[in-house]
């Protein structure tokens, strides 16, 4: 059987082998049951969510409107210029992944990769309706009967089942859900909708049916990433052949006839249990995606021969190193809470507080502005200078706001907007900003006096109703003197 | 397109052509004198109803002696606070009764119905200073602006009025009909 560490072929790519993952109970298969059925709920549930902002905005709780440019998560709304907090967001997951990839390996790839749950999800299918590993060795190996055909054909009906419920859930991600539900069934979805969900129900259905591990070893970077992240205090799943080696069929025989044999009863279960079809007893490798169903099928194997479990068991290089030479391995709390960790986890956790205090504290009125430039300025009857700027206002939340605009920087200067008349003019003008929406101002600022070349000033506006707040941006005005 | 040789792509004009940012208005800044200025044009020969007003040239035509000019060169720039009054504007203020006022106004305010400039503003059509205004006096100018009314569609015309209306100068309708005008 050709392996993956194998480097004796010239071929950088290996005929896909079938991989036929024999059911296994277990600790780790426990949990990975919970982060399956709480990764998929989160994934398949969350568009339904709702969450009441008042009448002028989108009541989904987690709704990305690219019509509207805006981005909506629960209590939180993202306005395209605010978009470092996504970038902020996405750097966290990274740090994250270093973080967890240090201290615990891969684990995102064993537990949380959405290739790896729907894998599972199919492999599950795969089990239920074809039967377990020999049954499925049999089957695949077997001719093509009715039996077979209508195997394979509920097999696969199932599988497009969930992968046109994966794609069709993305979808509810951009759009109000059940109004696209009901226009997706009824068929007057926009066409990105359609092909939307044709393209992501035929990636779920190859990669989680046919292409599996093959994704994880030659398509996904992470793999390789991953493998420079680890160090020796990084824990892995690592098979402990100081203890298991040599290998032995019967260790009852063997130890009754005095032979010195290890624990291993080379029975192969961990290599049946294995989702991506690799033995994990030849160490650390690129296949491995250290789910840990290994330890869990290895754990009851000894169990069952009477011997302490753990032959492959989660342990650090520098620990496994302490075991080989016969020495106590260091507590695992503290392989785990070392420097890089820590830093890691410092880095994380000071974006996150950053991005935090950014939230809380930004204001939810923003504005800008821009001078006219041509003309620069304008010399008016009575001596004073007038310049001109379209003054866009911003009001970020879902309700009309009432704002006062001021200028500031030169005294004397009057300001008014092109619906108003210079005899009108004064010290502020005044608007209503729409929910949600821009306003743009067209405001006329005459000041007497000014006869240099430029003055630095600066449109303040604050916000009249009770919760306040403003912004301010900082301008020039012109002179004649140019 | 049809504006921008005269006035510029700002509107901010140039010597000779008004700036329509500003506030002040040769022959009016509401809607309706706007429109019918693009309308009718200004000095257009062989057409009725275009804004027309002729300025004498004082020097040329020997109205005035060039002192006189001089004179009356002081008083203009002292009325716009230019310089300071002296003898030379004083005898220049009574040569602008009996020579400017019928048009300009006895205070030198100007008249939107013949086109007369105020000369009280610092805003200046061909300029301020002493040897433009002489040059000004001597040879008289009157600007001379095409009538849009036969080449351009009437809605075109009101949507350049209202534009015009919009640079910041423009003034609300007076209570009473504009006399000049329609």
């Amino acid at each position: 059987m050709a392996h993956l560490t194998d480097v004796s072929g010239t071929s950088f790519f290996a005929k896909r082998r079938g991989v036929y993952p024999k059911a296994v109970d277990g600790t780790f298969r426990r949990l990975k049951w919970a982060i399956m059925a709480v990764t998929l709920a989160i994934y398949y549930v969350t568009p339904w969510l709702r969450w009441d902002r008042g009448p002028y905005a989108p009541d989904q709780a987690v709704l990305v409107d690219l019509a509207g440019r805006r981005f909506y998560m629960f209590g939180i709304e993202i306005w395209p210029h605010e978009f470092y907090y996504v970038a902020g967001l996405l750097i966290m997951a990274g740090i994250g992944l270093f973080l967890v990839t240090s201290a615990v390996g891969r684990a995102w790839c064993g537990y949380a990769c959405p290739q790896t749950v729907w894998t599972d999800l199919f492999q599950h299918v795969e089990r239920f309706i074809d039967g377990d590993r020999n049954a499925q060795i049999r089957l695949a190996q077997g001719r093509w009967s009715l039996s077979k055909i209508a195997r394979r054909a509920a097999k696969y009906a199932v599988w497009l089942l969930i992968a046109i419920s994966t794609g069709g859930a993305w979808i509810f991600y951009f759009a109000d859900a059940p109004t696209l539900a009901r226009d997706f069934v009824a068929g007057d979805a926009a066409w990105v909708a359609y092909s939307t969900v044709g393209i992501l129900t035929a990636t779920t259905f190859v990669f989680g049916g046919f292409m599996r591990e093959q994704v994880c070893i030659y398509m996904c970077p992470w793999p390789r990433i991953q493998g420079a992240m680890l160090d020796e205090k990084s824990l892995i799943v690592t098979y402990k052949e100081w203890r298991g080696e040599p290998r032995s069929h019967g260790v009852k025989k063997a130890s009754l006839a005095d032979l010195n044999v290890g624990d291993c009863i080379d029975c192969n279960a961990c290599v049946a249990v294995c989702p991506t079809g690799i033995d994990i007893r030849e160490g650390q490798q690129i296949g491995c995606i250290t789910c840990a169903l290994c330890i869990d099928a290895c754990d009851k194997v000894m169990a069952q021969v009477g011997r302490p479990r753990g032959l492959i068991d989660y342990a650090t290089f520098e620990n496994a190193d302490l075991e080989r030479r016969g020495e106590a391995p260091k507590p695992i709390a503290k392989e785990v809470f070392r420097p890089r960790t820590i830093l890691y986890f410092s880095l994380w956790a000071a974006i996150g507080c950053v991005m935090l205090f950014g939230l809380g504290a930004r204001t939810r009125i923003d504005v800008s502005a821009q001078q006219d430039r041509n003309p620069l300025y304008v010399r008016l009857s009575d001596g004073t200078i007038r310049n001109g700027y379209t003054v866009k206002i911003r009001n970020m939340e879902a309700r009309p706001r009432n704002v006062a605009v001021t200028f500031e920087g030169l005294p004397g200067a009057v300001i008014w907007t092109e619906t108003g008349s210079r005899s009108g003019a004064g010290r502020e003008v005044r608007a209503i900003v729409p929910p949600d929406a821009l306003l743009k101002l067209r405001i006329f600022v005459a000041a007497p006096g000014v006869e240099g070349r430029r003055e630095d000033a600066a449109f303040s506006v604050r916000a009249l109703d009770a919760e306040g707040g403003g912004d301010r941006v900082e301008v020039s005005f012109e002179g004649p003197d140019q | 397109m049809h504006c921008v040789q005269c006035h510029g792509s700002g509107a901010a004009g140039s010597p000779g052509y008004p700036n329509l940012n500003d506030d002040d208005w040769l022959w009016g800044g509401d809607l309706a004198a706007i429109e019918f200025t693009i309308t009718h044009g200004a000095r257009n020969p062989d057409h009725d109803r275009t804004r027309t007003s002729q300025m004498p040239a004082f020097g040329r035509d020997g109205i005035l002696q060039p002192t006189q000019i001089d004179d009356l060169v002081a008083h203009v720039r002292t009325i716009s606070r230019q310089q300071p009054s002296d003898a030379a504007a004083g005898r220049g203020a009574a040569l602008f009764i009996d020579n400017c006022a019928s048009c300009h106004g006895p205070e030198g305010r100007g008249n939107r119905q013949l086109g007369a400039p105020n000369l009280n503003d610092p805003i200046w059509l061909y300029g301020g200073d002493a040897e433009t205004l002489r040059t000004t006096i001597a040879n008289a100018r009157a600007g001379v602006m095409p009538r849009w009314g036969n080449r351009l569609d009437p809605v075109t015309i009101r949507m350049l009025a209202a534009y015009v209306h919009s640079l910041g100068g423009g003034e609300a309708a007076p209570a009473a009909p504009p006399g000049a005008g329609r």
